[in-house]
């Protein structure tokens, strides 16, 4: 009787679960979008499929790959004759054929000799792969990306904004023109990386994928790095030039952050040497302070930066961060104050200080590039947090409440981090327009 | 075969555009329930129209053209999970996952979250054939008929999946705190199981 009853229960309470299941709605999707890729890619594909009815046989396209001088654009794999409703796994590499990029127009090599290519020739799904030596693309107006060599990335969008790619090997350097004249958070570039998500709204940055570890690297601006998933803006961390942190997963969530020293050689200056696994590049500088070396110079933030990179430094697996060494250039005006950061702080937690610049320097990063600030309005609030019992925020409150993005994008920065205080806490922010 | 369906092959894309507006709702139900939320809906969504795009020359109209999507939409979700395996998925926080609905307290309203979360994870444990013909039959509603074209695999396969699926979730409902709490309760006041899994975790740190 009693096992009776508790089939009965496990059957009433599966009956509930599902019902409640059916009632959870999906979230909405950004169909405006995926309908404009879809129509661009049809299109596309419309032009070139008489090319294909013309014996351009996947083979022959490879052999006049694998001779092209450097570069070649890929269009995916779509098996004639088989079936493609079980074939999702494809849609990344839509044909076998391959493109020489010289067939791609293109603008004059820049200043470096890197030759330009327009990413309006591009359409959504081209797989675009680098061979031995960098190549740059530039939407007008918007960005313009490097890839390094041995660099493989998917064109996820190229006319609907943002403009989209998809970081599947090496990694790629892009500067983003600030679009000035909105408060909103206007992405107009991202990339994907694995289930990581770097968006940005101007700035020069740079995102290097090694398996499921994601480095990047601001050189100036700011990023914010989050989910693939998340619906809107990506909030998840973010980054404030310069500054450099790699973004693995963790049990299923962001775990961020290992950060580390910040390259300041010139951005992109990497660009001539193939791009090396994130895990080289954590290792710390072996730099001789009596033979200084300019090209792999690292500093460390200074502490009282407001960056999240500088805070949650924790120790890799082999335990060498604490051994990052700082041999910046001599030049570097304030090389000596980072030398005094030579070790990670001993306490990652944030003070109310830091966390205060933070949500200040989030702020502030709605402007970029040294441009004015296209933030005109001061605010004033207070800002209370609640924390878990890791000292990790896990809600963020903004009293009088700020405009919607500008609360999602500071408080998506505070949001994970350790905080210097024990259940709650709260601080006043003031930021006004210089 | 709908007009519609018939001027999309004969590559007529405001005819395809249309039939993704039509038809967009039901695979990103279908992405959401065999995927979670912490799948790219987008990507999913884009992925499975451009297969459609690509095999509307090969649908023949010999099924509805809905079980046709169906069997598209199954089969790039899982080869989505098939690549997503070697790498790890996000979770969602939880704050703000479920909006408010139907005048729940807020209370109610989490709890309710809690127990489809854990109901995911459940389904989550069980393998990948019985969890689609279980989504596609007890959440999604089709008939075995319907599933057995779309999975491919005979109607009577189809019945047996179900069977041990519903068999391994109720046994695996014990794993999960806020769904024990829910079998032991009398009456399911899901608040209460909440809280008693909050005190559950509040004890054992």
């Amino acid at each position: 009787m009693s096992h009776l009853n508790t089939k009965n229960r496990e059957a009433e309470v599966l009956r509930q679960l599902i019902g409640e299941m059916r009632e959870t709605l999906p979230p909405s999707i950004n169909s405006e979008r995926i309908s404009a890729v879809l129509v661009e890619t049809i299109e596309a594909e419309k032009r070139t499929r008489p090319a294909q009815t013309h014996g351009t046989g996947a083979s022959q396209w490879l052999v006049f790959a694998a001779a092209a001088a450097f570069v070649v654009v890929m269009l995916s794999q779509q098996g004639a004759g088989q079936d493609p409703s079980t074939d999702g796994d494809r849609r990344a590499s839509i044909s076998a054929q391959a493109v020489d990029l010289r067939t791609v127009p293109s603008q004059q090599a820049d200043g470096e000799g890197v030759p330009v290519y327009r990413v309006a020739a591009l359409r959504a799904g081209v797989v675009v792969e680098s061979q031995a030596e960098p190549v740059r693309f530039r939407l007008d107006g918007v960005v313009t990306w490097t890839l390094a060599p041995k660099t493989r990335v998917r064109v996820r969008t190229v006319k609907t904004a943002p403009h989209e790619i998809v970081l599947e090997r090496g990694s790629v350097f892009a500067e983003v023109k600030p679009q000035l004249g909105s408060n909103e958070l206007n992405e107009t570039f991202a990339v994907i990386a694995g289930t990581s998500r770097v968006a940005v709204h101007g700035t020069v940055f740079s995102v290097q994928r090694d398996g499921d570890r994601v480095l990047v690297e601001v050189t100036r601006g700011a990023v914010s790095v989050g989910p693939v998933a998340a619906r809107g803006p990506t909030t998840g961390r973010l980054l404030v030039g310069p500054a450099r942190a790699a973004f693995t997963t963790e049990q299923g969530r962001l775990a961020a952050d290992q950060s580390f020293p910040v390259a300041h050689a010139p951005a992109g200056a990497d660009l001539d040497q193939e791009a090396a696994p994130v895990s080289d590049q954590l290792q710390p500088v072996a730099a001789s302070p009596s033979e200084p070396d300019a090209s792999s110079a690292r500093v460390t933030l200074p502490r009282t930066r407001p960056v999240m990179a500088a805070r949650d430094v924790e120790t890799d697996a082999d335990g060498d961060d604490a051994d990052a060494v700082d041999d910046a250039r001599d030049n570097e005006p304030d090389a000596r104050d980072r030398e005094a950061e030579l070790d990670p702080p001993a306490e990652p937690k944030m003070s109310i200080d830091q966390a205060r610049a933070m949500v200040l320097a989030c702020l502030n990063s709605n402007r970029d590039g040294g441009q004015p600030s296209d933030l005109q309005v001061t605010v004033s609030s207070e800002v209370s947090v609640k924390l878990d019992d890791a000292g990790k925020i896990r809600a963020v409150r903004f009293s009088p409440p700020l405009k919607p993005s500008l609360q999602q994008h500071c408080g998506g920065a505070l949001f994970g981090q350790r905080l210097d205080a024990q259940g709650a806490a709260s601080f006043r922010i003031h930021f006004a327009p210089q | 075969m709908d007009e519609m369906v018939v001027r999309a092959q004969a590559g007529d894309t405001q005819a395809f555009t249309a039939l993704f507006e039509q038809h967009k709702g039901i695979v990103t139900r279908i992405a959401f329930r065999m995927l979670g939320p912490s799948a790219d809906l987008d990507d999913i969504v884009q992925e499975v129209f451009l297969q459609v795009y690509r095999s509307l020359p090969s649908f023949r109209g010999q099924s509805k053209f809905t079980t046709w999507l169906h069997r598209v939409s199954v089969n790039v979700v899982l080869m989505s999970r098939r690549r997503a395996k070697s790498r790890p998925s996000y979770v969602q926080e939880e704050a703000g996952r479920h909006e408010p609905a139907r005048g729940l307290g807020p209370d109610r309203e989490v709890a309710r979250g809690r127990r489809v979360e854990a109901f995911q994870r459940l389904l989550e444990k069980i393998s990948e054939k019985k969890r689609t013909v279980f989504i596609l039959h007890e959440i999604e509603g089709m008939s075995p008929a319907d599933i057995a074209a779309t999975v491919e695999c005979p109607v009577l396969t189809v019945r047996t999946r179900l069977f041990y699926a519903r068999r391994e979730i109720a046994q695996l409902m014990r794993t999960e705190p806020s769904l024990e709490a829910l079998l032991d309760g009398s009456s399911a006041p899901p608040v209460d199981a909440v809280d008693a899994t909050r005190a559950k975790e509040s004890d054992d740190t």
